[in-house]
C-alpha cells in the first residue's frame, strides 16, 4: 500500500513538474467541481475527507511553491475584514475545497485549537497549513504572506494619519467612533460570555477579574493585567487536580 | 531603546492572549498607557481603523501602535512580538504533539484563562468608557456626562441589535464605525 503511493507520487511530482506553472493557473481558474473532476481523473488521490496524508496539488519547483504559499496567504489578509474571524470562511474555501491542502476534519480541529491558544487565529492557519505543506519553510512563508497586507497598509495609512487629525471634521470623526469602538469592545466581551460555558467557574471567575480590573482603575491601583491572566490559569489547574483528588478518594472508598 | 520595549511588550500580549484580536485589548490598553506611549482616545482610534481596514485586527493594532512609536522598525517589530508566541505554539503542535491540546490539565489551565480575559475585555469597554464617556478616571472625579456621546451609544446599540433581530447575523463592525463617524461629525462637528 506505501510502495503504491510513492509510486502515485513521482507519478504527481512529474506530471507537476511537466505542467508547472499551467497547474498554478488552471488551479487559479478553476471552480470547485471541476477542479475535484481533474483531481480524480489524474491523481486519484485527493481527497478531502481523508487527514493528515491527503495528496495535494502544490508545484514541484520550489520556488514556485513558496510562491503560492505566499500569494494565497496575503490574498487571505488581504481579503479579512473586521477581525480574523472573517477570514475562516475564505481559509475554508481555499485550502479545503479548492485546493484540498487539508480536510474539512483538520480544518474543524485548527479551528477549535485557536480558541485554546493564544494570538490571532489568522497566524494559527497560517502556521499550521504552511508547515503541512512545506513543513517549516511553509509555515514561515505562510506566515509571513498572511501578515504582510497589514503591515504594508497600516503602516502607510500611520504615516499620515496623525496629519488628518489636525482637521476638526475629522476629530469630530472620531470622537464619535471612539464610543462605537467602546460599544465593540463590549459587544465582543457578551458575545464571549454568551458563547462560554455557563458554570459557577466561569460566572465567578470573570466576575473577579471584572470587578477587581474595574475598582483598581478607580481607586489607581496598579495590578497588571496578565496577572489575572497568570493566577486563574493556575487557579483553573488547581480546580481540576482538586476534583481529580476527590474523585480518585471516593473510588477509593468506593 | 523602544524598539525593545515594543518588541517585549508584544512579544508578552502575543503569549497570552486567548481569545483573538479582542483579548488583547486590554492589554494593550494597560501596555501604552503604562509606557505613555498614547492615550486612550488614541489607542481607540487605531482600534478602529484597525477594525476598518484589511487583516487580522490583532496585526493591525500592533502594527498601529509600533509605527507610531518607531516609525518602520518599530511597526515590525510589534507585529513580530505579537505572533511569534503562536506561531512557535502551533508550530510545536503540528511538529510534535498533535494532542497536547485534549489532555485535561492542559484544557484546566485554559479553562481558568478564558473567562478572565472575558472579565478583562468587559471591564476593559467599561474603564474606557468611565474615561472617554463620563470623564471619570479615579475615584473623587466627578462624572461629567458627554451627553451626545450618550445619543451616539443609544443609536448604534439600537442599529445593531435591530439588525441582529431582522437578519439573524451580526452587522459588520464597520457600518457602525462609520455611522458612528457621521454622527460625531454631526454632534461634535457642527
Amino acid at each position: 500500500m506505501k510502495e503504491s503511493k510513492e509510486l502515485k507520487d513521482k507519478k504527481i511530482d512529474i506530471k507537476n513538474e511537466s505542467q508547472g506553472s499551467d497547474k498554478i493557473a488552471e488551479s487559479n481558474k478553476q471552480t470547485t467541481p471541476s477542479e475535484q473532476d481533474t483531481g480524480q481523473t489524474e491523481t486519484n488521490t485527493t481527497q478531502a475527507t481523508t487527514d493528515y496524508n491527503a495528496e495535494f496539488y502544490l508545484p514541484k519547483n520550489k520556488i514556485k511553491a513558496f510562491l503560492l504559499i505566499l500569494g494565497l496567504f496575503f490574498k487571505m489578509g488581504l481579503f479579512t475584514f473586521g477581525g480574523g474571524y472573517a477570514m475562516i470562511p475564505l481559509l475554508e474555501n481555499e485550502f479545503v475545497s479548492k485546493r484540498k491542502w487539508l480536510s474539512q476534519n483538520d480544518f474543524m480541529n485548527i479551528l477549535v485549537l485557536s480558541e485554546s491558544t493564544p494570538g490571532p487565529i489568522a497566524i494559527n492557519f497560517a502556521t499550521y497549513i504552511g508547515y503541512k505543506v512545506k513543513k517549516l519553510w511553509g509555515s514561515i512563508v505562510a506566515t509571513i504572506g498572511v501578515v504582510l497586507p497589514s503591515l504594508i497598509i497600516i503602516f502607510i495609512l500611520s504615516l499620515f494619519f496623525d496629519n488628518l487629525l489636525e482637521y476638526k471634521v475629522v476629530q469630530s470623526a472620531f470622537r464619535g467612533i471612539q464610543i462605537a469602538v467602546i460599544f465593540l469592545i463590549f459587544l465582543a466581551g457578551i458575545k464571549m460570555l454568551k458563547k462560554a460555558e455557563k458554570n459557577i467557574f466561569n460566572y465567578i471567575v470573570c466576575g473577579v477579574t471584572a470587578v477587581s480590573v474595574i475598582l483598581c482603575s478607580i481607586f489607581a491601583v496598579s495590578f497588571s493585567t496578565i496577572f489575572y491572566i497568570i493566577i486563574f490559569a493556575i487557579v483553573g489547574l488547581m480546580v481540576y487536580l482538586i476534583q481529580r483528588a476527590r474523585a480518585k478518594n471516593k473510588e477509593g472508598r468506593l | 531603546m523602544i524598539y525593545l520595549q515594543l518588541f517585549l511588550a508584544f512579544l508578552k500580549i502575543g503569549a497570552v492572549a486567548f481569545g483573538g484580536g479582542y483579548a488583547m485589548i486590554p492589554l494593550v490598553e494597560e501596555t501604552v498607557t503604562q509606557y505613555g506611549w498614547l492615550t486612550s482616545e488614541e489607542l481607540l482610534n487605531y482600534i478602529a481603523i484597525s477594525e476598518s481596514t484589511p487583516g487580522p485586527i490583532a496585526v493591525n493594532i500592533a502594527t498601529f501602535v509600533g509605527s507610531s512609536q518607531g516609525g518602520l522598525l518599530g511597526a515590525f517589530l510589534a507585529t513580530l512580538g505579537i505572533i511569534l508566541p503562536a506561531y512557535f505554539i502551533i508550530l510545536l503542535i503540528s511538529i510534535f504533539a498533535k494532542n497536547i491540546l485534549s489532555k485535561k490539565p492542559i484544557q484546566a489551565v485554559i479553562g481558568g484563562i478564558k473567562p478572565s480575559v472575558i472579565g478583562l475585555i468587559i471591564a476593559a469597554s467599561i474603564t474606557m468608557f468611565m474615561s472617554v464617556v463620563c470623564n471619570f478616571s479615579e475615584f473623587g472625579d466627578s462624572f461629567k456626562f458627554d451627553f451626545w456621546a450618550l445619543v451616539i451609544i443609544a443609536i448604534i446599540a439600537t442599529i445593531s441589535f435591530t439588525y441582529y433581530k431582522l437578519k439573524k447575523k451580526p452587522i459588520s463592525s464597520i457600518y457602525l464605525i462609520i455611522t458612528a463617524g457621521i454622527l460625531g461629525i454631526i454632534f461634535y462637528g457642527i
